[in-house]
């Protein structure tokens, strides 16, 4: 058992706390959206940990509570980018011929339109909202995973046994789930984690356009177009959710980042 | 003796000018909040349109002035029948239009014809209604204008000071007046760069001799309020003309080289009900709405203090106002009764939707703080849907597809729109019609006063809305401008006197 | 090299067309009506019917989308329903207050990152190294708009610097204030850049000096500086090279949302107008613009690489 990268334990530690942040969320007696008449109360007043914003809202039930929406939000967005991009990217690699051609001609077309692209464009369509930005930032993700599944299938694909499997007369189901699929695993869950930073900041860019969350959920994203409004008269409530955005980042980016070192071959027993 | 003459004339211009000593030339630049799709008002609604060019590029019979008063403009004075039916103006003379064409009255004519066919598609010019009571238009000769209407009508003379009465040339096409419109003001429309600002220009043949004093005037498309505030600083803009966030206002405050300025304007924050659908066509439910609002909480919370409280659709600065602040005041325990005798309580609690419209500063963040205060009570469930303006246009607005939300009602005198059972609000009183209709043809002003009161009155006890307060009036200018219009009460934000150093 | 040139050109051609199709047919989905959804306000079915025609929605999809290709092809993107005004005119005005920021911000980014990743390579496991790298590291993770927000806080309001905040009214007519309201905009894009990019360089430059031929080099006798100047740098230059025409297209999604912080009346902010104004052709165009840009910058890159490359065969 070799020994696990520094990236790999912080990036669990850090996403450890955001999960932490999310279970706090749900059993804190603070509501987020409730107004108090103690308004842009610096951090360290009593009751409220990071202070308040110009309507007397808790900073720190607010943090939290964007924990839980940008979990929400980039589970389903990484979801719908690794199904469907698990899929096409089998597909392509198993199937090979001119299928795969198209499909990469495809994918390249899509990968021409970035989340922020997509996300105006489904904005304009739809209403803008948490559904159509957790749609787009899915849709953008697609190509990415599509790549590393092919290129896993492709290299899984020439292996002896699974010559050996389909000999056996095993049906290309089969032979997917139980021989395909557990070799290209790491580098999929590799991705998952680097596509779950990218979702973060997607969306809280998106909510700082307009166009994602909606309130009253508290989204970093929209906290920090709210507070920008009054940033001279505190800069607090612009500070926190930032930063909150920057480590939720951090962890998911080390994470990935530690994730592929250890699985690396090259780099084991290093 | 003939000599003296130009020395004493010299040294009179000179009095003049050490006294007023206002200068000539330069140029401002102007933040408002949002860009209009168009620049007519006869043509496109919109309030950031009659902000810009009334008064300033447009002109009509008479205007209203930054006091609200209405006061003389192309019409240098007019008389007005015992029988209140015939108004009679006598036009300026001389007025040129920015193309050099002589203004006349068949261009009032033209104007007014058009503006009151009903056919409005053929027409292209808003809100006929208004002009529904003019029977005939005549000009007996080139300097008179007479109006002659159907029945009396106490708002006509407001009527003509509004934005769709302003006037342009006859014969100009109306495409070409959206985009570059032409008028008798004493500033010609330069420019409209898109998505940043619009640039007027001195007009050099202004038939008042010595104004405007400024050479350009640049009003600057800028939604946002911090980027409004750092223009200020900056030196990009030099007035924030109104909807300065209130935080604003008080780091603004602070600082030398700024004035803050506030005042009345007519702009209520009107937290509208459906009142024709369920469960909002129950008024037990509407006041318990009402009483379960702290408007001063929301007055000191959201608005840091500014803003004035109300009780029904006016506000403190217009004529025939009743104060009915603290009718329906906040009493949750009375809320929760109500609610309890409509059948929502704890156990069973009223759900409904809240509509914020994305654009409005003010009125997004008074809305949360309100939506915050009616869940607080215990047997309301109330969630937000935030759309863009032109969505809530669509939904809110045309089709009355809500169940409550909040705007600014920014227009003078608009208590009118609850008369009206198709306007939004589905608010259909035929009592209430009726002291509206009593109010508009009242013989004088008392009693005219009198019905508009009793019609305040029965608004505020049918809680037809929830009329949360007066917007504040609040902008800030650098302190080299000199002369700023003091009030919010005209539609335009008229520039002609101002100056810089 | 020919051959592989224009099969990548072929291909290019037919990802453009792809996306024109995506940005027509997402077109198709609006739910209900599109002009009446434009209309909004009272408007009547005659209205509806007026604007309609206008458009050109009366027609079948297929018409309706050669039609629009046809004018795309021409550079004609069509009229704008907010301004009245054709789309491409728009779209060029704002180009030229986007793309300066995306070029000087990518210039200055190159110029902080190159030697700052050489320095921490060839110093790799110092402290040096580590602190680049975790300066990097703080850089890519944290949103680019939330830094501009800070350096406004810091800039503006705390140092007081007299700079202005907002693009200025007549554009690059006003030159010194145009450049003025650029500062701190092009620091806060190029920040997020050069962090992105030190950490490319640094590993570009880590893997080539643990190549042979280095060692090969150093055994000669060469001097260290000479081994960095002749043989490292110019191997590591090629993935920099290619890796800069990709980070095009980041900077410029990234300078969209830039601008909305320090009020720039860049492509950003005309796509979020276009959105609020439901002017469905303005955004279409928008969107097509930009992906435009990203598919040609990807062709640069793997022409690019392609050229350099000598390791590469493309017959």
């Amino acid at each position: 058992m070799p020994k696990l990268p520094l990236s790999l334990r912080l990036g669990a530690f850090l996403i450890l706390c955001l999960l932490l942040m999310v279970l706090a969320s749900a059993l804190s007696p603070t509501d987020p959206n409730a107004t108090t008449p103690s308004r842009l109360a610096p951090p360290l007043t009593q009751g409220h940990p990071l202070g308040t914003d110009i309507l007397g809202r808790d900073t720190l039930a607010r943090v939290l509570a964007g924990a839980q929406n940008a979990l929400y939000v980039g589970l389903i967005a990484v979801g719908i980018g690794l199904s469907l991009g698990l899929f096409l990217g089998v597909l392509a690699g198993y199937v090979g011929g001119w299928l795969d051609q198209v499909l990469s001609v495809f994918l390249e077309a899509l990968y021409a339109l970035p989340a922020l692209l997509l996300a105006l464009l489904l904005a304009a369509i739809f209403q803008p909202g948490v559904t159509t930005s957790m749609v787009a930032i899915g849709l953008a993700a697609v190509p990415a995973f599509a790549r590393v599944a092919r290129a896993g299938v492709l290299s899984v694909k020439a292996l002896p046994y699974i010559e050996a499997a389909r000999a056996l007369g095993m049906g290309h189901g089969r032979i997917m789930l139980r021989h395909v699929l557990p070799n290209i695993l790491g580098p999929l869950v590799v991705q998952a984690s680097l596509a779950f930073a990218v979702a973060i900041l997607a969306e809280a860019a998106l909510s700082y356009l307009g166009l994602g969350t909606q309130p009253p959920n508290p989204s970093w994203g929209r906290m920090l177009r709210e507070a920008q409004s009054y940033q001279e008269l505190t800069p607090y409530p612009v500070v926190f959710p930032g930063l909150a955005i920057g480590l939720a980042v951090l962890g998911f980016n080390l994470l990935g980042d530690g994730l592929r070192d250890y699985l690396d071959p090259r780099k084991k027993g290093q | 003796m003939k000599r003296w003459f130009p020395i004493v004339g010299l040294v009179l211009v000179a009095l003049a000018g050490w006294g007023l000593a206002q200068q000539r030339g330069g140029a401002i630049t102007i933040a408002i909040q949002t860009e209009p799709a168009a620049w007519d008002p006869t043509q496109v609604a919109g309030a950031d349109i009659s902000r810009v060019v009334y008064d300033n590029v447009l002109q009509g019979l008479v205007k209203r002035n930054p006091k609200g008063e209405i006061v003389p403009s192309l019409a240098t004075r007019w008389t007005v029948s015992d029988s209140g039916l015939t108004y009679t103006f006598t036009l300026r003379q001389g007025v040129k239009f920015h193309d050099g064409s002589d203004f006349t009255a068949q261009d009032v004519l033209a104007k007014f014809n058009r503006a009151r066919n009903p056919d409005t598609r053929a027409s292209g010019h808003l809100r006929p209604d208004l002009y529904r009571d003019i029977a005939n238009i005549t000009s007996p000769n080139p300097n008179t204008v007479v109006f002659n209407l159907r029945q009396p009508n106490n708002d006509f003379l407001f009527i003509l000071s509004r934005p769709e009465s302003l006037i342009g040339p006859r014969n100009r096409s109306l495409a070409e007046q959206r985009t570059q419109p032409i008028g008798t003001g004493p500033f010609r429309f330069a420019g409209w760069e898109r998505g940043v600002a619009v640039r007027l220009e001195r007009n050099p043949n202004y038939y008042l001799q010595g104004l405007p004093y400024l050479d350009r005037v640049n009003f600057r498309f800028l939604g946002d309020g911090d980027a409004q505030l750092a223009g200020l600083r900056a030196g990009d803009l030099d007035v924030i003309a109104y909807s300065l966030l209130p935080e604003n206002a008080v780091v603004l405050s602070r600082d030398n080289n700024f004035r803050v300025f506030s005042g009345t304007a007519t702009a209520e924050a009107v937290a509208g009900f459906n009142n024709s659908r369920p469960p909002f066509n129950d008024v037990r439910v509407r006041r318990a709405i009402t009483l379960a609002t702290n408007k001063d909480e929301l007055i000191q919370g959201a608005m840091l203090g500014y803003g004035t409280k109300i009780g029904s659709m006016r506000s403190p600065g217009e004529a025939c106002y009743v104060d009915l602040s603290n009718f329906n005041a906040y009493n949750p325990d009375e809320a929760r009764r109500l609610l309890a005798e409509a059948g929502f309580t704890n156990q069973n609690p009223l759900r409904f939707t809240f509509n914020l419209a994305a654009e409005f500063p003010y009125e997004r963040r008074i809305g949360e703080a309100m939506v915050a205060q009616l869940n607080r009570l215990g047997p309301l469930q109330v969630s937000i849907q935030v759309t863009d303006f032109n969505t809530w246009i669509q939904r809110v607005f045309t089709q009355a597809d809500y169940a409550m939300t909040i705007i600014g009602h920014v227009e003078a005198n608009d208590i009118g729109n609850y008369a009206n059972p198709r306007y939004y609000w589905r608010y259909n009183s035929p009592r209430f019609q009726q002291l509206f209709t009593q109010y508009l043809r009242a013989p004088n002003q008392t009693k005219a006063c009198e019905a508009l009161a009793a019609a305040q009155r029965l608004l505020a006890e049918d809680a037809a809305g929830v009329w949360v307060m007066s917007l504040p009036a609040l902008g800030a200018h650098r302190a080299r401008v000199q002369n700023w219009p003091e009030g919010f009460l005209s539609p335009g934000i008229s520039v002609a006197e101002v100056w810089v150093r | 090299m020919f051959a592989y040139t224009i099969r990548r050109l072929g291909f290019a051609l037919v990802t453009l067309w792809l996306a024109t199709l995506l940005v027509f047919g997402a077109m198709l989905l609006i739910p209900g009506n599109p002009a009446q959804a434009i209309l909004g306000i009272e408007a009547t079915p005659e209205d509806v019917a007026a604007l309609e025609a206008r458009l050109g929605l009366d027609r079948p999809p297929l018409e309706r989308y050669l039609n629009w290709l046809g004018g795309v092809l021409r550079g004609d993107l069509g009229q704008s329903i907010r301004y009245e005004t054709p789309i491409a005119e728009l779209i060029v005005a704002r180009l030229g207050i986007t793309l300066p920021i995306v070029l000087i911000s990518l210039f200055l980014a190159t110029l902080w990152a190159v030697p700052l990743g050489v320095l921490a390579a060839r110093r790799a496991g110092s402290l040096v190294d580590l602190g680049v790298s975790m300066a990097s590291l703080v850089g890519i993770v944290l949103p680019s708009f939330w830094v501009g927000l800070m350096f406004i806080y810091i800039f503006i309001v705390w140092l007081k610097l007299p700079l202005p905040t907002s693009f200025p009214i007549g554009g690059w007519a006003n030159l010194e204030r145009a450049l003025a309201a650029l500062v701190l905009p092009v620091l806060t894009v190029a920040l997020a850049s050069a962090a992105f990019l030190v950490r490319l360089v640094r590993g570009s430059v880590l893997e080539v000096l643990s190549q042979d031929f280095i060692r090969t080099a150093r055994a000669k006798g060469l001097l260290e500086r000479q081994v960095l100047y002749k043989h490292a740098l110019r191997n590591a230059a090629l993935p920099v090279v290619t890796v800069l025409g990709l980070e095009f297209a980041n900077l410029l999604i990234a300078t969209v949302v830039v601008e909305t912080v320090f009020g720039i009346p860049g492509l950003g902010s005309l796509s979020l107008t276009a959105i609020s104004a439901r002017d469905y052709p303005l955004v279409q165009g928008v969107v097509l613009v930009i992906a435009a840009f990203i598919v040609l910058m990807n062709l640069w890159v793997d022409l690019l690489y392609a050229l350099l490359d000598p390791r590469v065969s493309y017959a």
